[in-house]
């Protein structure tokens, strides 16, 4: 037990020490916000309406983008090989180190998310069904990462294929993320597809370690 | 089952194969001749949609062997983890490709059926909508099999994204359906029997009698290639 705090420990500090990476997402982040009035016009009753997918959408992107590097680096500098040699359950290990990727993608977007609801004039009642569908989805998102990581680890250049693997079996989350906020924004209960999120979360929190850590060795054969 | 384990072994696979190619190919032409037959000239126009409804008798069986593959390459690449990961990976390389062409199929006749009926080539519908996520599905499998040089990292990476896909493909389908849906309901499997006329699920069944000679066919020529392809590469390594 004190190895995995002590390994979380690690991750979160090293989340931490790449501040300059999560600046660069955050920034990409409200970039992707900010090019969608372009594209769509500056109608805010249009805005306001797409706001949760476009918001969602950018989420997205931005998590895509720093999936690859989630096992890449520690394949890379021989971190890996320890975690593979190591007396813990690799099943646990993998499971932290993409628990301390989704704590901090967490706690990026649950901060930047209200510059992009201004921007985008997102309703004020639908800003917590948002943050919800955050806390409900952004694991989801980043244990399918997690998976996709493991099975393109020793590919150069994976991060068009990650996105190729991981986008579709990640639909069913973004509808379900959507038709919350939508719901919300016409006062009606959302809590439905909030529980379908949750379902799906659940069921990848359990499998999602195993199917990881069955990759990564099959990554070393 | 004694023949299944018997299959996995190349030698035996080669030989079944020998066997099973010509009757594979007798029965596809047959069935296509005589399902091609009736879907053309010996089945009546629908009463609403008229000459159109033809384009079911490749639609329909298209859409049956393209989701079927899928599903045999899960089962495939499932059974694969506890016996023999090589023959697995094999079998679910070949029918890639072939599955992915069939939902093509499915999708391309399915267009072309919408803009005279639905007067739209497109809609965002639950079923289609599924069916275009199952052709990435296949499109993902096929890109990060193809990245691998290596065949036996290749064969596990593979094996554990078409089990994750395969898990998925329920609640892709389930969560799509929250929209609403313009396509037709379930015609066949659906309680009080098929909703068809016999005039018309004739042709359909021996069309996907059809369709499954065809696609067996198919998947186990290129087997048989991808097999001979290993040999050689294994030639050469050893050279």
């Amino acid at each position: 037990m004190t190895n995995i705090l002590t390994l979380l420990y690690h991750e979160l500090r090293l989340q931490i020490r790449q501040s300059a990476e999560w600046a660069s997402l955050v920034l990409f982040f409200i970039i992707v916000i900010v090019l969608t009035p372009f594209a769509l016009g500056p109608d805010p009753a249009i805005l306001s309406r797409l706001a949760p997918g476009l918001i969602w959408i950018a989420a997205l992107l931005m998590s895509l983008l720093s999936i690859d590097r989630l096992f890449v680096q520690d394949a890379r500098d021989g971190t890996l090989d320890m975690l593979l040699t190591s007396p813990v359950p690799l099943e646990l290990l993998a499971f932290v180190k993409v628990f301390a990727q989704i704590l901090a993608m967490l706690g990026a977007l649950v901060v930047i998310v209200f510059p992009a609801a201004l921007l985008l004039g997102l309703k004020a009642s639908v800003l917590p069904a948002l943050i919800a569908t955050f806390f409900l989805g952004i694991p989801t998102l980043g244990l399918l990462g997690g998976i996709a990581g493991a099975i393109t680890i020793g590919l150069a250049r994976n991060a068009a294929l990650i996105t190729l693997l991981l986008a579709p079996l990640f639909i069913p989350v973004l509808i379900f993320a959507v038709s919350a906020c939508d719901a919300a924004s016409m006062g009606a209960p959302y809590a439905q597809p909030l529980l379908f999120m949750a379902a799906i979360e659940a069921l990848l929190l359990s499998a999602a370690p195993f199917i990881i850590a069955a990759a990564l060795r099959g990554g070393q054969g | 089952m004694k023949m299944m384990w018997k299959l996995i072994s190349p030698p035996a696979f080669n030989r079944f194969a020998d066997k099973a190619l010509p009757l594979c190919a007798g029965g596809a032409v047959l069935a296509f001749a005589i399902g091609l037959y009736y879907a053309l000239f010996n089945s009546p126009p629908d009463y609403q949609q008229g000459e159109t409804v033809r384009i079911m008798y490749i639609h329909v069986p298209s859409a049956m062997i393209g989701m079927g593959i899928y599903v045999a390459m899960a089962a495939v690449a499932a059974i694969g983890f506890v016996s023999n990961p090589a023959m697995a990976d094999i079998f679910c390389v070949a029918a890639a490709p072939v599955g992915a062409v069939f939902v093509a199929l499915c999708l391309v006749t399915g267009s072309l059926w919408g803009e005279p009926t639905w007067g739209t080539w497109w809609v965002w519908d639950a079923r289609l909508t599924s069916v275009l996520i199952l052709f990435f599905l296949y499109c993902g499998y096929m890109a990060l099999r193809h990245s691998f040089d290596d065949d036996f990292r290749g064969s596990r990476a593979g094996a554990i994204l078409l089990l994750v896909g395969a898990v998925n493909i329920p609640i892709i389908k389930f969560s799509v359906k929250w929209w609403h849906t313009l396509h037709q309901g379930e015609t066949f499997f659906r309680p009080g029997g098929p909703s068809i006329a016999d005039s018309m699920l004739r042709p359909l069944l021996i069309m996907a009698l059809g369709f499954c000679f065809y696609a067996a066919l198919l998947v186990m020529l290129r087997m048989k290639t991808e097999l001979l392809a290993r040999r050689i590469e294994r030639a050469r390594d050893e050279e």
